[in-house]
């Protein structure tokens, strides 16, 4: 069976637990990383030097990068679904996976960081309103993206969806305040009502 | 084809080499930093993320650089750049999401510090935490390469290109100690014997 080692709290843990969700894929999960720790013991960095979470293990493939891992489930399990066959829809759906990796998630921690994993009382709200705005700026471009286009990759729910999608829970649920993005709200209440979505994202932050 | 993006940018660097070594052609047309562009209008509707490099193939528009290498292996280089393999294209993808996610953000300080500061404006501190942090880095790959020839087995595949344009990057600073990575120098000579790899990434620190 499928091993997914990970924290299911972690935002990149649970890009992996969606997609295994999507496709009724079953697994085994071992907590490591965040209160867990574990991500320096040597047995971990045997199958993962890189130290943090996920890493799987499927039928003896170990393999880590948690947008790598979702890819190679998705080209496994799914497809011509989740992982378009049409190389540019396809092209357009991964685009949307890198952008959140490359420019999307270092707006998205310092907010994170502050809200959820810092005690109200010790929160530095200047540095907080600041990466704020950098990460709603992130937000108007996926809503502007959205405007002519149901899911990121088209008229479909994709692989592109996904670390957005988790992106999106975190942006509507934590305590900031929000701009009216009303293409981003639509496509984001399509996410919720995916039983996939309820059952591994849709759960309090930590 | 149209590639919009100035040629000493390690992001455009990576389409420039993988076309080069699929034997690819297309115009060029440079943008970002000393040539402008990216902040005009017409640019953000090509890319409203402002960065480069960007692909125009009829009218299909790509941007994120991984993403479009990605794209143009699995158009022209299957079973060359682009594996056939699931296992071994998620080893290789893997390498190029790595490098967004973790390479990539700990060699900045080191590369803006060393490449675009004035000698007196330096930052030591951030650009020593930026040498630790890389040399770890490069260890991983050091690990990975002790039993194949590239970071997804015995071929050059499209996991080597990004991460390779920062390895050339790395040996190419005259003011760092680097500790011996033997089986990273293996690797990294092989690529310097490519004529792509020379024409498009041994161009200097830019």
């Amino acid at each position: 069976m499928l091993k997914i080692i990970g924290r299911d709290t972690s935002s990149n843990v649970q890009k992996v637990l969606w997609v295994c969700g999507e496709l009724d894929l079953p697994f085994d999960r071992e907590d490591l990383g965040g209160p867990f720790g574990g991500n320096d013991d040597p047995e971990y960095r045997a199958i993962n030097p890189n130290g943090k979470v996920p890493t799987i293990i499927d039928d003896g493939f170990v393999l880590w990068e948690s947008n790598a891992c979702t890819r190679y489930l998705a080209g496994k399990y799914a497809p011509g679904t989740l992982y378009p066959d049409d190389l540019q829809v396809r092209s357009d759906a991964e685009r949307w996976m890198d952008w959140q990796i490359a420019t999307v998630s270092p707006t998205l921690v310092p907010v994170f960081w502050g809200m959820v994993r810092t005690a109200a009382k010790d929160r530095d709200l200047d540095a907080i309103e600041e990466a704020r705005k950098k990460l709603s700026a992130n937000i108007s471009i996926m809503d502007a993206h959205l405007v002519n286009s149901t899911y990121f990759a088209g008229e479909k729910f994709t692989v592109g969806d996904i670390p957005l999608g988790i992106t999106a829970y975190r942006w509507f649920n934590m305590d900031i305040a929000r701009e009216p993005y009303e293409n981003v709200r639509r496509w984001y209440d399509l996410l919720c009502e995916r039983p996939a979505f309820q059952e591994h994202i849709m759960k309090p932050m930590a | 084809m149209k590639l919009i993006g100035r040629k000493n940018s390690s992001n455009v660097q990576k389409v420039l080499w993988c076309c080069a070594e699929l034997g690819i052609e297309y115009e060029h047309q440079d943008a970002g930093r000393e040539f402008g562009v990216v902040d005009t209008d017409e640019f953000f509707k090509i890319n409203p993320n402002r960065r480069v490099p960007v692909l125009i193939d009829g009218d299909f528009i790509l941007w994120e650089s991984n993403a479009i290498v990605r794209m143009l292996s699995a158009k022209y280089g299957i079973g060359k750049l682009f594996p056939k393999d699931l296992q071994t294209q998620a080893n290789a993808g893997r390498w190029m999401d790595w490098q967004l996610a973790t390479l990539g953000p700990d060699f900045t300080a080191m590369f803006h510090g060393l490449v675009r500061d004035k000698p007196e404006n330096r930052q030591w501190d951030a650009i020593n935490k930026s040498i630790i942090a890389t040399q770890s880095n490069l260890q991983i790959l050091d690990q990975y390469l002790a039993d194949q020839e590239f970071l997804a087995g015995d071929n050059l595949t499209m996991g080597d290109i990004p991460v390779g344009i920062y390895v050339y990057r790395w040996y190419e600073f005259d003011e760092i100690n680097r500790k011996p990575l033997p089986n990273l120098e293996r690797w990294y000579a092989k690529l310097t014997e490519r004529p792509a790899f020379k024409e498009c990434v041994m161009v200097g620190l830019g």
